[in-house]
């Protein structure tokens, strides 16, 4: 593993050892329903599932459809404040040991 | 033990670790999103929880038709075979017609 790949490994596992990860998630979920996300996805949704058919919708057919479109979704207020929280952590984190 | 410093990283190793940070985490809520539908769509629930507006027919799905009266036994009262239950809940949901 190059060095690289060990500091994004350690930082991974600083982010869900220090709780710091389901913090994040906590703060997301609120602010993804308020902006009216989930009801964007909600209708997005429905048109996949219309295409594909109640019947045949399968987790990889949303995941394909919905995924994308989740992220593009994402208002620019909510992805500027989570990265400067995310920005935050790591400069605090300075020291990391393996 | 060897130690890894952060702040021997450049800004811009650390926005690119931030950043897919942030993409893990909005793809975490996508993941959780389709599971949510995933199962509305397999428990039956996903037009009354998910699809707020249309109906049932948007799906595919025939609507049950509406003969009136239930004649369900449960819902035949004993000693009162002509009189049902409250006529309103006797005819189908608007969503269902």
């Amino acid at each position: 593993m190059n060095k690289d790949a060990q500091m994004r490994a350690a930082i991974n596992q600083k982010l869900i050892e220090t709780g710091k990860r389901e913090c994040f998630k906590e703060l997301l979920r609120p602010k993804l329903t308020e902006c009216v996300w989930k009801d964007q996805l909600k209708v997005h949704c429905k048109e996949v599932i219309k295409e594909k058919g109640l019947e045949h919708i399968t987790v990889d057919d949303l995941v394909a459809e919905i995924t994308p479109k989740g992220r593009a979704l994402v208002p620019d207020s909510v992805k500027k404040e989570l990265l400067q929280r995310i920005r935050t952590f790591l400069t605090r984190a300075r020291w990391l040991s393996l | 033990m060897e130690e890894i410093s952060l702040a021997n990283l450049d800004t811009n190793k650390l926005e690119a670790i931030a950043q897919e940070i942030y993409v893990d985490l909005i793809e975490d809520s996508c993941l959780g999103f389709c599971f949510e539908v995933h199962r509305a769509v397999k428990c039956g629930y996903f037009y009354l929880e998910f699809a707020e507006t249309g109906s049932v027919k948007d799906f595919g799905i025939q609507p049950v038709e509406d003969k009136g009266a239930c004649r369900l036994p449960l819902c035949s009262l004993p000693g009162e075979p002509e009189n049902g239950p409250d006529q309103q809940l006797q005819r189908s949901p608007p969503e269902f017609q």
